[in-house]
């Protein structure tokens, strides 16, 4: 097919190093295995999680108000949904992105054999597995599940009787995977970018996770001293955060947005900088404002960093506070507004080749759309004082994640499939389950948004007969949703083992990752590459 | 399968020394500890506003002296760490490791120090639920509270810190660092330095505000 | 299906060039790593400021300066901490790009505290 994959060389998943079998791979040093480490693990909790939400809509087909009883009590109710959200978030969104494509493409494509501490990064995987086995444990010692919701709030938090120490232990130990990973690949792109790739010829996909790494070098730690201390507070009742000994619950908010705000950029600006990759491949064009989408990652992260106040709309901050919050949440509109702008242009009298991963950035276009939109109505202070703690919330930050980077991680992985495993998959397949995901998504989350602007509040189990309707249209949603994600994960499971051998470059992109055979060989590059043009450019 | 032994590849765990990527990814740490305690600092400056009287109040009852001494400690010990690093760089082994054991020295008479002001505020009830701090006001429980948590937070560092440095004592000494491979000793040495910083600003802030 | 084997497409391809070899890379990183250095003389001369500094910082906080105390602490705190970053940690005679590091992550913590306290201070 092509001349490259002809020639003899040892892919990195031939490569036998020291050890063989699972040890081989347990104690892999290399970025691109390490990447698939982190991708098994993924998808393993996202399934986890999804199940957790499937249940959730289940419980919400009949209020438990009618006959017979529900699925859940309660109490089970808030320990699921909380796990929904922590295993979602923290082990599924934020790391997602950078811990697997970011790990198996950053190096191959600013043209290095690997990145800078490639020892940490196996270590970060293991936290990253330790973090989630923590919140395993916590599930069955102590109190029993957490039921605190991912937020964690004080004083509740230190207050119940479920093991709320051992899992947000848990969740500090994730952090410093997450900062390992930053590290590695701030330095990577300082230091190993090949020969000629200045700043504004990497790749904007390298864009997006070095502003990305400078969120989780910062905003994490904040997050790891604040669960710290929630921990404190409960074995030894410092007081910091208890108000019955004079601390103040709403530092505590302030210091878990000050990160979990930002987290939110850690989650979206690498899938933008996916975005920016897939869109020229597939419109045959050089981006257009390479430089504009460049610095707005960076602009996006600094300004991201400024809006955390707005998650405490309601929570008695002071009025001057909220207008500044306000104000520069929707300051961020401006450099996300750059980004698409400039996609738009990209796409502009292109002769677009609408394949398989072209239709997940239109997916994503789409829904991250309605979420975006939807934030302006939550970031607006009188309409957040309507719709504050309802469905609408719920709607929208499902948008914003999961149709935002939970669409994309998911497109990245069918861009890049060919190249990470050699293997071509079905389209068709492909296209009918990301109808069937997006479809399932809209009936699912667009009636929360309906639901929640009529009143219905998040987080209860059950609810009031006039939202039956709604409430069983959102549910069939779920299923129809779910089973696109089933066909996209079983059609890519299919094509692993029985799919066609794919070519070097399938798509016809330009970086540096389609010029190495498919699967890359373990060094990635025979000879490191020397870089004249910008990334995007074609004769 | 081909057979990876027959054909010349580069060894995957192929690695170069990079001194100053791994200075870099050392301060990119360094931030993240910065910011590890910059949340007790929001926390210290925001409580110190709501509590002013109490905490000039509380902040009397902290011993000035070992205070000042253990600043004056941590001081040396950067002194010294910073010789010990200049050292191997001159090529002076035995000097670059007496260095390290005053280093090493220091950081523990800066931890009995630390454990002797513990057990004297724990002695007299000043702990969080003991009895003296029950029956002050809210603001000297913050006080102490946040005093027992970053002075712990700090001296869990210190003992990090120390562990760092003995490592790397014992990495000069086995010749595994020496005058133009010593990146590893200047890492541990930013990370005690970062350490000292830290303590530059928690001693005024508890120990000189009354 | 695009053919690979048309590289001109491609924007790595190292046809104008002599392509440096990995050596000539890792030397050209390794070459920075010289850098000049304080000495022995120094390294005493910034401890012997130090223990100034605190000297005075303490000998300050006897007086009774009102709102200035905390101030006062905190500027001879920053003078200290910041020759302890210039020269025990170097970053005087290191490469630019560790002072926009620093600058970053100062910038980002101080607009922290300040958002924080614009709650605080407006808080009825």
């Amino acid at each position: 097919m092509n001349s490259q994959s002809d020639t003899k060389y040892i892919h990195y998943l031939q490569y036998r190093g020291k050890f063989k079998g699972i040890p081989g791979w347990l104690l892999t040093t290399d970025h691109k295995k390490i990447g698939l480490l982190y991708l098994i693990a993924m998808i393993t909790f996202f399934l986890v999680a999804m199940s957790l939400g499937f249940l959730m809509k289940l419980e919400m087909l009949k209020p438990s108000s009618t006959k017979g009883s529900t699925l859940m009590s309660a109490q089970t109710y808030n320990a699921v949904f909380t796990l929904h959200g922590v295993i979602m978030i923290f082990l599924f969104i934020i790391p997602g992105i950078p811990a697997v494509f970011g790990n198996f493409f950053l190096p191959i494509m600013l043209g290095a054999r690997d990145v800078s501490f490639p020892k940490i990064n196996l270590l970060s995987w293991y936290f990253y597995i330790a973090g989630a086995v923590i919140v395993l444990i916590s599930l069955h010692t102590g109190g029993g599940p957490i039921d605190t919701g991912w937020t964690f709030y004080v004083p509740y938090s230190i207050r119940t009787t479920a093991n709320v120490s051992l899992a947000v232990f848990g969740a500090f130990v994730l952090g410093f995977s997450s900062i390992l990973t930053a590290i590695n690949f701030i330095t990577t792109i300082h230091h190993l970018r090949a020969p000629g790739m200045k700043w504004f010829k990497m790749p904007l996909f390298a864009w997006g996770l070095y502003a990305t790494g400078w969120i989780q070098i910062l905003a994490t730690p904040v997050i790891g001293i604040t669960l710290l201390l929630v921990i404190l507070e409960r074995t030894l009742g410092v007081g910091i955060f208890d108000p019955a000994l004079g601390g103040d619950p709403l530092l505590y908010q302030h210091l878990f947005w000050i990160y979990s705000h930002p987290a939110v950029y850690i989650m979206i600006l690498p899938a933008m900088g996916l975005v920016s990759e897939i869109i020229p491949t597939f419109t045959k064009k050089n981006i257009f404002g390479y430089s504009a989408i460049a610095v707005s990652s960076l602009a996006i992260a600094f300004v991201g960093y400024l809006v955390w106040g707005h998650h405490m709309f309601t929570s008695g901050i002071s009025d001057t506070s909220r207008a500044i919050f306000s104000f520069l949440t929707f300051v961020v509109a401006i450099p996300s507004g750059v980004k698409v702008f400039n996609w738009v242009a990209t796409m502009y009298k292109a002769s677009i080749d609408p394949r398989t991963p072209f239709l997940f950035i239109m997916a994503f276009i789409v829904l991250f759309s309605i979420g975006g939109l939807t934030g302006l109505v939550l970031g607006a202070l009188d309409t957040n004082i309507h719709v504050t703690d309802t469905y609408f919330v719920v709607a929208h930050f499902h948008y914003v994640m999961f149709g935002g980077m939970g669409t994309l991680f998911f497109g990245g992985l069918y861009y890049w499939f060919p190249k990470m495993f050699g293997k071509l998959f079905n389209e068709k397949i492909a296209n009918t389950g990301l109808i069937l995901f997006v479809t399932g998504f809209n009936v699912l989350y667009f009636t929360m948004f309906i639901m929640g602007y009529q009143g219905m509040p998040r987080r209860y189990y059950t609810y009031l007969a006039e939202f039956q309707t709604l409430q069983v249209i959102s549910t069939i949603g779920s299923w129809i949703m779910i089973s696109g994600i089933l066909i996209l994960l079983g059609n890519l499971v299919y094509a692993l083992f029985r799919g066609r051998k794919a070519p070097d470059n399938p798509w016809g992109g330009t970086t540096l990752e389609w010029t190495i055979p498919s699967p890359p060989p373990v060094y990635n590059f025979e000879k490191i590459p020397v870089i004249t043009k910008g990334p995007y450019e074609r004769n | 399968m081909t057979e990876p032994d027959t054909l010349n590849i580069v060894n995957q765990e192929h690695t170069h020394r990079d001194d100053i990527g791994s200075k870099m990814g050392m301060w990119l740490f360094l931030f993240t500890e910065l910011l590890l305690f910059g949340g007790l600092f929001i926390l210290y400056a925001s409580y110190r506003f709501m509590y002013k009287e109490e905490f000039i109040y509380a902040a009397t009852k902290l011993d000035l002296l070992t205070g000042t001494v253990n600043t004056i400690i941590l001081l040396t010990s950067s002194l010294t760490i910073v010789l010990a690093i200049l050292s191997l760089q001159k090529n002076y082994k035995k000097l670059c490791l007496l260095f390290l054991f005053l280093t090493v020295a220091l950081g523990f008479s800066f931890l009995i120090n630390k454990y002797f002001e513990w057990r004297a505020k724990i002695e007299h009830g000043l702990f969080p639920g003991g009895s003296e701090l029950l029956n002050t006001s809210k603001g000297e429980t913050i006080f102490f509270g946040l005093y027992y948590s970053m002075t712990g937070l700090h001296a869990l560092h210190v003992i990090a810190g120390l562990i760092f440095i003995l490592i790397m004592t014992s990495l000069v000494y086995k010749n595994l660092q020496y005058n133009t491979n010593y990146q590893k000793l200047e890492n541990s040495g930013l990370y005690w330095h970062l350490v000292d910083i830290i303590w530059i600003f928690l001693f005024p802030l508890f120990y000189l505000i009354h | 299906m695009p053919d690979t084997k048309n590289t001109e497409h491609l924007n790595y391809s190292e046809k104008n060039f002599d392509p440096p070899t990995e050596e000539d890379f890792l030397n050209s990183l390794s070459d920075k790593n010289a850098h000049q250095e304080a000495g022995f003389g120094t390294y005493i001369l910034i401890w012997l400021g130090l223990i100034s500094l605190t000297a005075i910082t303490v000998a300050l906080a006897g007086i009774n300066l009102a709102g200035l105390t905390v101030i006062t602490a905190l500027a001879i705190a920053i003078i200290k901490s910041s020759l302890v970053a210039n020269y025990f940690m170097h970053i005087k005679f290191d490469a630019p790009i560790f002072k926009i590091f620093i600058a970053v992550s100062l910038i980002i913590f101080v607009l922290m505290i300040v958002l924080t306290f614009f709650d605080l201070i407006f808080r009825n």
